[in-house]
């Protein structure tokens, strides 16, 4: 079942120009530093802010499932029988709970989508796919990028690359351009750092490659983590090797925190790269003829 | 300190470090000559004889350095005052001195002439004293409880733009014109003839005047140079003195003096009455550059020089404040701000590009003034270049709010609409915050803005008004009498168009009284086809003749009746009686349906057909109450959508309504959504937005708020530009940029002397923000922030 957990207009960082990003729910790694921590299940979720709410139980009285509880001074939501019905968002007074899951027809999506075709137009943006990892939906995404295509919207697919070559084999006749994000290269470091191993993602990106397909490799770095003289000179060979259009260097930042909290999780804290060491790493990937952005 | 030169650095200086205060020595000419000369000419010509013997005895004025001169009042920053408009009381002269915003200081000497040579003359015969004594109950009692305002209540018609005509001719050339027209007069079949000859005996004595000023300017300056010793200022006051022997009496020769043509122009209209606080020189790039090419080309003129010139240019309109306003008036336009506002860019009137290089020269002596007045805005159309519309949205990102975007493709079609040709469609303009008109061939007046949130409330109290406790709408039902949203919606319309009636019915009497009391036979002269017609400006003279009527709170109305026909008749979830009475309580004690009404309704700004779908009816519906009404002047009534400050004003004679807004909040502004009830970003507010049809309108004002963040670096300036582009391909009018965040608002609310330069963007025109109301300042920090995830 496919859930999308945000359509987000106006979305100015996930390739070129004005852009609706359409973030689909799940994903197959875990990264510990992930600001968008309710993309990574499946399944609907409920974001409780604690800070808003008053315990007057009315989403515990409103729940259909009896999902809801309160206990110790705190509303308890239990994940497994949460039906994702939105009626305790609703309900609550305070606007304290937010659903994250929704599920949409690709028609329903399009019919977002297409509404900012002009802008599109005017800035030389178009769509484009996350997550999540949208690449865990193949046919609901190739549905939606031909959509795009018969519009003449330009499209991006932005990709973890932990998915099986023939998920991607199925978007790569209607995807312009193609974000890959690579979040650290040594193998063993990869699997502590998002649950899984990498040995998919970089064969992906070299078959992806191989295809002739328009690259921009996106880097996520968490100072003394992944943004080592090791990890970049591995970056860099691989860049070199790809040669994609653009590499984006996305420092860390801990805006996603309060969502950890909403949806009751731990949160780890990262620190991002010094504003020295960005910048080192910046011309490094210059010195080798790269187009290299900080943010985007 | 600001200023590309020296000069250009002191000379701002000294005008926004002067305190605005009053003279009273117009209202003191202006007594003299009604006094000598009523009853014995007709009235066009006493107004003339008033002009001529102010502009023949005012004090000049020519401050340490300036290039271009004439000031409204006295000196900078100063005002004069309408007394034949409204006279002011000791009182209220105090009030203005005193009052913690828009104050004028008056001093002891104009008080006294206030009151020994103005009261007594003018307390009972002023326009303000003859509308009041004209009008029915129902509308005073309309009036009071905010459910419009009145423009003309204290001002005159006008705001209007000049057209191209007085930098191709001198005024000698109009008197020439008009002493013809006289000489053809045929008193023996123009049953109008002697109407006729008063008009242009009023007009010719106008040219007169104007023309005395200029002399006296240049003589003036004569007299100056003959003392200076410093050489420098010795040569500066001998071409002030050579210009003003020029022009206004001949056609300009020089860039520079086609920039004084205009300044002369602009206090010879502002002399004559109070039009509605400003004039402005529309297109005053494509109007000069022929100078400035010329110029350039024989070697007298460079881009310093012009540079110069037009940061000398833009002092002058900074050293006026709009005239003194009292009472609602003030509410409805709180500022210091004249509304003069300036078009550069667009198209030419053959339909080419009309970006040039006095078009750049006007953005650059923008960024470097940042000075509230002129009001600049550029006006973008599909011809304009990617570089200029790049550079407006560079000064536009650094957040004070000027300038503002207009679409030109946008004006044309709404003046075609309005049934003006090509050529004079392309001549048009957005002037004041919004309007459309065209320049120098219109009289297009704004006659007051219409509370259409307050329609509702009266509505659901069946025509019963809780601000002030009187009966003043029609009896079309109580709350509990409501079967169907459609019934509701019934009776809303028929509520519209009673109120709609009333205000035409106020407009008519007053518009009269203008035509019959307070002709303008200075701006007649410029502004076609007066002379041709002999007839004034004010008595339909003018080519076109439009009037309108502002809409205020399409965001506020429309999520009122979105959560009405949403949760009450859609959904059930309450009765609409249930409803009211939790606007009656403020939602004290009904938080459930709070709520809904707040938090899970369809609201208008998201791109949500249900809520554009209402802000659409109640547009048409709007529409449909106003335009096409004739008016008196021979014209036809259009609609705006615009606010000023009087979203605020307008809120605080509303109770809570059914959107969730809550008692005394400001209504929401312009076409802009509701407060906080757009949550889909701007490329959602936008498209909302262009579901109205402004092509149906005079104007239309969205207000844009953005962090900083949103469009930083390149990219952000290329976005930005790529949503003005978007929107005016969508036909929207207008759209302006706040770009600042909250943070920076809040504690300039909180340490207003440490944020003394900090400009902000209102509705059609940017203020300081310590010059706002407490209200107003909330009202903008709580507008929605744009911002991206």
């Amino acid at each position: 079942m496919m859930y999308l957990f945000n359509i987000q207009r106006f979305s100015t960082h996930d390739g070129p120009g004005i852009r609706t990003t359409v973030f689909f729910k799940g994903c197959p790694l875990r990264c510990r530093w992930c600001h968008n921590p309710e993309s990574q299940s499946f399944g609907p979720e409920i974001l409780h802010n604690p800070e808003r709410c008053v315990l007057c139980g009315r989403c515990v009285s409103g729940c259909p499932e009896g999902a809801i509880s309160i206990s110790e001074g705190q509303i308890v939501t239990d994940g497994k029988k949460c039906a994702g019905c939105r009626i305790c968002a609703d309900e609550c007074l305070n606007c304290a709970r937010e659903l994250a899951g929704e599920r949409r027809s690709p028609l329903d999506i399009m019919d977002v989508i297409r509404r900012d075709r002009t802008f599109y137009d005017e800035s030389g943006g178009g769509v484009t796919f996350s997550g999540g990892e949208c690449l865990c939906f193949p046919d609901e995404l190739v549905e939606l990028l031909r959509g795009c295509k018969r519009l003449g919207i330009h499209t991006a697919v932005d990709t973890c690359g932990a998915v099986p070559w023939e998920n991607i084999e199925k978007a790569l006749p209607f995807a312009d351009l193609w974000l890959y994000d690579i979040k650290c290269f040594d193998p063993e470091k990869h699997k502590e750092l998002t649950g899984a191993d990498n040995e998919i993602i970089l064969e992906n990106l070299h078959r992806l490659k191989a295809s002739g397909a328009r690259i921009w490799l996106r880097l996520p770095l968490m100072g003394g983590v992944n943004d080592t003289e090791v990890d970049m000179s591995a970056a860099l060979a691989l860049a070199e090797e790809i040669r994609p259009e653009r590499v984006s260097l996305l420092p860390y930042h801990n805006t996603g925190n309060f969502k950890y909290e909403r949806l009751g999780r731990e949160i780890e804290e990262f620190t991002p790269p010094t504003a020295e060491r960005l910048e080192e790493i910046k011309v490094m990937f210059e010195s080798a003829g790269l187009d290299v952005k900080i943010g985007a | 300190m600001r200023g590309y030169t020296e000069r250009t650095k002191k000379l701002r200086e000294q005008s926004v470090s002067t305190q605005p205060h009053i003279s009273t020595e117009r209202a003191y000419w202006f007594t003299q000559a009604y006094k000598k000369y009523e009853g014995s000419v007709d009235i066009p010509v006493l107004r003339a004889l008033a002009f001529k013997t102010y502009m023949e005895n005012r004090k000049l004025c020519i401050n340490d350095g300036e290039l271009i001169v004439g000031e409204k009042g006295t000196d900078p920053q100063c005002s004069p005052t309408f007394p034949e408009l409204c006279c002011h009381t000791m009182e209220d002269l105090q009030v203005m001195n005193d009052r913690d915003l828009i104050n004028f200081t008056v001093d002891e000497e104009n008080r006294r002439i206030h009151q020994e040579e103005i009261i007594p003359y003018w307390e009972k015969r002023s326009i303000r004293e003859k509308i009041m004594a004209s009008t029915s109950q129902i509308w005073k009692d309309c009036y009071a409880a905010g459910m419009f305002t009145e423009f003309m209540e204290q001002r005159g018609p006008g705001h209007t733009g000049g057209g191209g005509g007085y930098y191709k001719k001198g005024f000698s050339d109009y008197k020439k014109d008009i002493e013809k027209k006289i000489s053809e007069l045929d008193f023996a079949h123009d049953l109008e003839a002697y109407d006729k000859k008063a008009e242009l005996t009023a007009m010719s004595i106008a040219c007169d005047a104007i023309i005395a000023y200029g002399r006296r300017y240049s003589e003036y300056a004569a007299e100056l140079a003959a003392k200076e010793t410093d050489p420098q200022k010795k040569a500066d006051l001998l071409l002030i003195s050579e210009n003003c022997s020029v022009v206004p009496e001949f056609a300009p020769r020089t860039f520079h003096q086609a920039l004084q043509m205009y300044w002369f122009v602009h206090i010879g209209v502002t002399s004559e009455v109070n039009p509605w606080d400003a004039f402005t020189p529309g297109r005053l790039d494509q109007h000069t550059y022929p100078f400035y090419r010329a110029d350039v080309e024989k070697g007298i003129m460079n881009y310093d020089k012009a540079r110069e010139l037009m940061e000398c240019l833009w002092i002058k309109f900074n050293n006026q404040p709009a005239p003194p306003k009292v009472g609602i008036t003030l509410k409805e336009s709180g500022t210091y701000t004249d509304f003069a506002n300036i078009n550069t860019g667009g198209i030419t009137p053959d339909g080419k590009d009309g970006v040039n290089d006095v078009s750049y020269i006007i953005l650059d002596t923008m960024d470097e003034m940042k000075l509230l007045q002129p009001s600049s805005n550029v006006q973008i159309s599909r011809k304009t270049p990617h570089d200029f519309i790049i550079r407006a949205c560079e000064i536009s990102r650094k957040g004070w709010g000027q300038p503002a975007f207009y679409n030109t493709e946008a004006i044309i079609q709404e003046l075609l609409n309005a049934g003006k040709s090509i050529e004079d469609a392309r001549c048009g303009s957005a002037t004041g915050c919004v309007e459309t008109g065209c320049l120098g061939k219109e009289s297009y007046v704004l006659t007051g803005y219409f509370n259409t949130p307050k329609v509702l409330e009266i509505t659901l109290n069946n025509g019963y008004d809780k601000y002030t406790g009187k009966k003043i709408g029609l009896e079309t039902g109580n709350a509990e009498d409501y079967k169907s949203y459609e019934e509701l919606w019934g009776a809303f319309v028929k509520q519209m168009n009673y109120f709609i009636d009333i205000k035409i019915e106020g407009n008519n009497i007053i518009e009269k009284i203008y035509s019959e009391y307070m002709p303008v036979p200075f701006l007649s002269v410029i502004m076609d086809d007066c002379i041709e017609k002999a007839r004034d400006y004010n008595c339909g003279g003018a080519r076109y003749n439009t009037c309108y009527i502002q809409g205020v709170g399409i965001g506020t109305i429309s999520d009122s009746l979105s959560a009405i026909k949403y949760n009450v008749f859609d959904k059930g979830y309450f009765s609409l009686e249930h409803l009211k009475a939790a606007c009656d309580a403020d939602f004290v004690g009904y938080e459930e349906i709070y709520n809904k009404v707040a938090n899970h309704s369809p609201k208008y700004g998201n791109d949500d057909d249900y809520a554009d779908g209402i802000m659409q009816d109640v547009f048409n519906a709007y529409y449909d109450a106003v335009t096409g009404r004739p008016t008196v002047k021979g014209g036809q009534y259009r609609i705006d959508m615009l606010p000023t400050t009087c979203h605020v004003y307008f809120g605080e004679v509303c109770g809570a309504l059914p959107n969730g807004r809550l008692a005394g909040k400001p209504v929401s502004e312009g076409i802009s959504p509701e407060k906080g009830a757009d949550i889909h970003g701007p490329t959602a507010v936008i498209n909302s937005c262009a579901k109205m049809d402004h092509l149906k309108t005079g104007g239309t004002l969205l207000n844009q708020k953005f962090t900083p963040k949103v469009v930083e670096g390149r990219d952000g300036l290329e976005n930005m530009a790529a949503l003005v582009r978007s929107y005016f391909a969508m036909d929207g009018h207008h759209i302006q940029f706040n770009v600042i965040d909250r943070a920076t608002l809040l504690d300039a609310q909180a340490h207003p002397e440490e944020y003394k330069d900090l400009i902000v963007r209102v509705a059609g025109y940017s203020d300081h923000f310590r010059n706002l109301s407490k209200a107003l300042q909330d009202e903008i920090i709580n507008r929605t922030e744009q911002s991206f995830s």
